[in-house]
């Protein structure tokens, strides 16, 4: 019986187009347009300069740096003293600090700025530091002209302001393994919406007046969508291996046993969504809390979890995707071993089975009253209390 | 006689809504029997209870023997339940609709190819097989329907209003079909809001804002119309509505569109002369016996409860 929820569910995606892109092609799609923004569109971001040279060289190249699309120098500081504040207040993103001998092109040296950047704001860092490295470096050439030997050029500098989390840069390498726990989550999107779309079209009725168990209705759905979610795994690895140069350094049998448990474990949480959704849109508003904005704040993707109030630090420890970027991050770039990451594989293992074990037993098979409910508090009236 | 279904003290509420008010049904083996009813008088309701895809507010159902609350999933093998809106996958052919259904009873091997065939050829609907059932007209959905309903040999069919939305001449072929399920001995209960289809029914219960208003054989119902019909056609029924209302020898007076039904003690010449007496002035079109037909009893019936409500 199962089976055959499952080859029916199976012949709902293939020919719903909608529900068909979302499990195919919509983590690869999402994925590509989140990394675009998140790399390519920083403009005009804040920049402060520490000019010590005070030079017509200096001058030059702080003119250049503001005349970017992608910076604007907003704050000129007497030393770098002062940049820590404006990181922490969010001033700037970057500084730099331009050496007073700037200008000055020797036979044996060219002096070089340093960048400081500030380590929470990867993503635009990253950008600002390339920018700065480019207009820096084609500067200095400039002024050093053809007389020197371009084996003295030294790139110019740049070093980390540390705060709070991340020592070395982040970059795409780091935000990638994470974001995937994100668009994994489409898969347990479209399946909130199957239930509650049997609903809506009287199909459920129907189904409820069979001998059908409800475990096996429940699970018969979900493994079409744990199917496409693996394809979807494997897919974005290749994204990243040959697209964006990540490259996969763990053991892929070990990643496809943690993938493997994730999908399972947050399609559990769309079967519950499932039941206790009347309506599609319910379904998709509930999913998207679940499955899209958790994990993106919450699983360490963007913003340290140990600096999280201790509550929020709870409530992501029952999120799937929180144990799967911390483990496929792991594995992915650290090539962990499995038997490191075993507390992820049991926390993985005991949501699956816990959201599998919720959902059958709220979900009843009625037209009305679809899901349990907790019972109301008992009240004790006057006549009851007399009688 | 075998009791298939048995009803008892049945109620159901919906928030303040009664939909369904201390029901006492007992269906036998065998019976073809209609549930009839204008909209919302509680005819899904009473379906769904039977099909134990509903709970009870208050009473027990009965069916095949199993209770409906604690025994749902039992009753649930006997049941073949058709709801009134559309439960088959629009987006699956015909034949993977029947397909799934078979799974789900564990209808396989050379049973399932039989009985695939016997249904094909009992709905007629082999030629459009490989059809998305979206696809289908009203009449072709509602035999899917059954079909699908049927495939695990129930012993007993709920189809709620199968000929709704669909063509007459669809409505007499699935009345036919519904016939020949009885000639064969399944237990079939039928809703429907109309009273013709009533007729071909062996045992009916008229529902009535969530009431059992009468439940019998349709000839015994018929019957308990104290009179008898005479039809009237007139220049201005309402004048004439008025004019009649109060007389004696008229228990009761059911409008039709452009023609009022009488319901008298008696429809000599000498009655109705005395009509046209009263309705002097008014031009008359149309005045001569009727046989009483389900709907006069029904409305008969209805206004019938009705006054007992006023008084
Ligand atoms: N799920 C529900 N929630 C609230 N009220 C309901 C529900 N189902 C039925 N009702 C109410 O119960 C009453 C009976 O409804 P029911 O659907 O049983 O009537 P019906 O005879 O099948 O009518 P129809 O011909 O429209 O199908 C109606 O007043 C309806 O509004
Ligand atoms: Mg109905």
């Amino acid at each position: 019986m199962m089976l055959a929820i499952a080859r029916k569910e199976f012949i709902h995606i293939l020919r719903d187009r909608g529900t068909f892109l979302l499990v195919t092609i919509g983590p690869l799609f999402l994925m590509v347009i989140f990394t675009y923004t998140l790399t390519t569109d920083v403009k005009e971001a804040p920049l402060a300069v520490i000019d010590l040279a005070h030079n017509d060289a200096s001058t030059a190249l702080i003119d250049r740096l503001d005349a970017s699309p992608k910076i604007h120098v907003e704050r000129h500081l007497a030393s770098a003293d002062e940049t820590d504040n404006l990181f922490k207040r969010g001033e700037v993103v970057a500084a730099v600090v331009i050496p007073a001998d700037y200008g000055q092109v020797s036979l044996t040296r060219v002096p070089q700025v340093e960048a400081i950047i500030d380590g929470t704001e990867p993503i635009s860092a990253e950008t600002v530091l390339t920018e700065v490295y480019q207009i820096a470096d084609a500067h200095s050439r400039e002024l050093a002209g053809d007389a020197l030997q371009s084996d003295l050029f030294e790139p110019p500098i740049y070093t980390t302001q540390e705060r709070l989390y991340n020592d070395a840069l982040s970059s795409k390498v780091d935000f990638y393994p994470g974001l995937m726990g994100m668009m994994l989550g489409l898969p347990a999107i479209a399946l909130s919406l199957s239930l509650a779309r049997e609903r809506e079209n009287g199909t459920l009725e129907q189904l409820m007046a069979t001998p059908i168990a409800k475990r096996a209705l429940l699970l018969g759905k979900l493994w079409p969508y744990l199917g496409f979610g693996m394809v979807d795994v494997y897919a974005l690895l290749a994204l990243g291996q040959w697209v964006y140069d990540v490259p996969f350094t763990g053991n892929l049998l070990a990643y496809s046993l943690i993938a493997f448990l994730f999908m399972f474990a947050s399609l559990g949480m769309g079967l519950v969504v499932s039941v206790i959704a009347r309506t599609q849109q319910v379904a998709v508003v509930i999913a998207i809390l679940v499955f899209f904005i958790p994990p993106f704040f919450m699983s360490g993707t963007f913003f340290p979890v140990d600096a999280m109030p201790q509550l929020v630090q709870l409530e992501m420890m029952s999120l799937p995707a929180t144990h799967f970027v911390t483990a496929g991050k792991a594995i992915y770039l650290q090539g962990t071993a499995l038997r490191e990451l075993w507390l992820q594989v049991v926390l993985l293992t005991v949501i699956s089975v816990e959201m599998l074990e919720v959902s059958t037993f709220i979900f009843r098979k009625k037209v009305v009253g679809g899901f349990r409910r907790p019972a109301p508090p008992v009240l004790t009236t006057k006549e009851n209390a007399l009688s | 006689m075998e009791t298939m279904i048995e009803l008892q003290g049945l109620s159901r509420r919906f928030g303040t809504v009664t939909a369904l008010t201390d029901i006492d049904l007992t269906i036998q083996k065998g019976e073809l029997f209609g549930i009839v009813g204008p909209d919302g008088a509680g005819k899904s309701t009473l379906l769904r209870l039977i099909a134990a895809v509903l709970d009870p507010s208050a009473g027990t159902a009965h069916i095949h023997g199993f209770e409906s609350v604690r025994e749902a999933e039992q009753v649930k093998h006997h049941i073949g339940y058709m709801p009134q809106r559309f439960g088959l996958y629009p987006d699956l052919t015909v034949a993977e609709n029947l397909d799934f259904a078979a799974q789900l009873f564990g209808v396989k091997g050379a049973q399932r190819t039989e009985r695939l065939h016997r249904l094909y050829e009992f709905t007629n609907l082999e030629r459009f097989k490989s059809r998305p059932a979206g696809l289908l007209s009203g009449g072709m959905k509602k035999k899917l329907g059954l079909a699908c309903a049927m495939i695990h040999h129930p012993a007993i069919l709920l189809l709620d209003e199968p000929t709704t939305g669909v063509d007459p001449v669809a409505r007499r072929n699935f009345w036919d079909l519904l016939s020949g399920l009885h000639a064969e001995g399944i237990t079939t209960v039928v809703s429907t809001p109309y009273m013709d289809e009533a007729e071909r029914c062996n045992r009916v219960a008229f529902l009535f804002k969530g009431r059992v208003l009468a439940c019998d054989t349709p000839e015994h119902i018929k019957e308990k119309v104290p009179g008898k019909v005479v039809v009237l056609e007139t220049s201005d029924n309402r004048r004439a509505h008025q004019l009649l209302e109060d007389g004696i020898l008229i228990l009761d007076i059911q409008t039709y569109g452009e023609q009022l039904n009488l319901v008298m003690q008696s429809d000599t010449p000498h009655v109705l002369d005395a009509i046209r007496q009263r309705l002097d002035g008014i031009t008359i079109h149309r005045l001569e016996p009727a046989p009483i037909r389900m709907e006069e009893a029904f409305i008969y019936l209805v206004n019938q409860a009705e006054r007992e409500v006023l008084a």
